[in-house]
């Protein structure tokens, strides 16, 4: 099957967890896997395009916590991401939604 | 182990992305000045320096093989750069999606190529390296204004004065110059001030085109894709045409192009570029494309410095009042608070609704 890229896979998994939002290491976790990829430069690659969507005001976050079993390292903060409108629609723009 | 607070640990995240998106636009600025270098000093080798340059045919005809070249040799690294990263599956899938994604790396790449570098090429063949690099500074305005019309980035008062002492350094370079063409007094450099205007508003537009595609996609990838278009449209298109409807000498000139002096100072251009480019990219999501471009600006200052360290000549006077007002203006508008930055986009949550999101949402 041809696989989307891992942005676009992103926004969708996003996507599909709308109401409740998810946390960025189920993210990770459901890309790594998908795309056959492990280790901290992955977890860490993710985190980045998770960082510039958050910059670009495309997710929000909607809880957020300690690192405490340091999955992407000890002390920093864990967030749970939803989409927003302005995200949604570049969803619809791209055909990822 | 003493662990942080929340909100520490928060306000750190937001203090390390913004850095981060500064650190970016900071190393495009010094690669992108570096750049000047091996591309002025390409016009000194054979065959460069044997064209008699009679005619304004030939001098457009050197800047069109020149960014041939560089583009296949910025793509090169940029190849090796993402093969480093295991990004090269990222670039297939990317690049495949071309109705939704890759186009704006194609429409990106024709301000980005065939004007903007194009453009510096040429300013530097016929006026010089330091004209060109502080030209094309006032690239910021058109990319910042486009970002906020587009998809509403936010431009504070803060960076409105920045825009506004950027533009007064680009009429402090320009004006003297023009003036001296319009009454004649001038030595018929109208092409170079040409070019130094194309690569101004073709970086300008080319950020924020780039910051569209980058939405979905990510910006090692990204930045690749859009150097894959600029060498298609040079080795298919514009290179082919010149062939096929001028008389110009494309193909011997591309031959002897081909000797090592010229390839390794095209070697130089590539890898300084690449990184620059992609470093520039990078910085896009991070802090907003109009600081990006901002920061980013700061190359003429580098360029300056690496270009007089190289050829012991020190630009006009008006060329430096105007960088030292390109430097003060990207100051003022890197000074802006971590709280405006944090989300560089004036987007509604979905806590708040406001109108902002339905026009952002018109592209």
């Amino acid at each position: 099957m041809n696989k989307l890229h891992m942005k676009g896979r992103i926004l969708q998994l996003i996507h599909d967890r709308q109401h409740g939002g998810i946390w960025d290491w189920q993210i990770t976790d459901a890309v790594m896997s998908e795309y056959g990829l492990s280790g901290a430069y992955w977890r860490g690659n993710t985190r980045v395009t998770l960082t510039d969507l958050f910059s670009s005001g495309i997710i929000e976050s909607v809880e957020e916590e300690l690192d405490h079993q340091a999955y992407f390292g000890a002390g920093r903060v864990l967030f749970k991401f939803r989409l927003n409108d302005f995200g949604r629609q570049r969803m619809r723009d791209t055909a990822l939604a | 182990m003493n662990q942080p607070s929340l909100s520490q640990a928060r306000s750190r995240f937001t203090s390390s992305s913004i850095r981060w998106g500064f650190m970016w636009a900071m190393w495009a600025a010094v690669l992108w000045g570096a750049w000047y270098v091996p591309g002025s000093a390409v016009w000194f080798e054979a065959p460069y320096i044997n064209l008699s340059f009679d005619t304004n045919a030939q001098f457009l005809l050197a800047a069109a093989v020149l960014t041939t070249f560089n583009a296949i040799a910025v793509l090169f690294f940029l190849f090796v750069w993402n093969g480093v990263l295991g990004k090269l599956g990222e670039y297939v899938r990317t690049i495949r999606q071309m109705r939704y994604i890759s186009k704006w790396f194609f429409i990106g790449a024709i301000f980005g190529g065939p004007m903007a570098i194009f453009g510096s090429y040429l300013a530097i063949g016929y006026i010089g390296g330091a004209f060109a690099a502080i030209s094309a500074l006032m690239y910021p305005i058109i990319g910042a204004t486009l970002a906020r019309l587009w998809y509403q980035e936010k431009i504070t008062k803060r960076a409105a004065v920045g825009i506004f002492i950027i533009l007064a350094g680009g009429v402090t370079v320009y004006a003297p110059g023009i003036i001296a063409e319009i009454t004649g007094t001038g030595d018929a450099g109208w092409l170079g001030y040409l070019g130094g205007a194309m690569a101004a508003i073709g970086w300008g537009v080319e950020g924020a085109i780039a910051g569209r595609g980058l939405d979905v996609a990510d910006p090692d990838v990204g930045i690749t894709v859009r150097f894959t278009a600029e060498v298609l449209y040079w080795v298919l298109l514009i290179l082919p045409a010149i062939y096929l409807f001028t008389d110009q000498p494309v193909v011997e000139l591309v031959i002897a192009t081909f000797n090592w002096a010229v390839i390794g100072w095209l070697m130089l251009a590539g890898v300084s570029f690449a990184f620059c480019y992609v470093s520039w990219y990078k910085s896009f999501p991070l802090i907003g494309v109009g600081r990006g471009q901002a920061i980013a600006a700061l190359y003429g200052l580098f360029a300056v410095i690496f270009l007089a360290a190289f050829t012991l000549e020190f630009p006009d006077w008006n060329f430096l009042a105007g960088l030292a007002l390109f430097v003060i203006g990207g100051f003022v508008m890197f000074t802006e608070s971590d709280e405006v930055l944090e989300v560089v986009r004036a987007v509604s949550s979905d806590t708040k609704t406001s109108t902002a999101t339905a026009s952002a949402a018109n592209s």
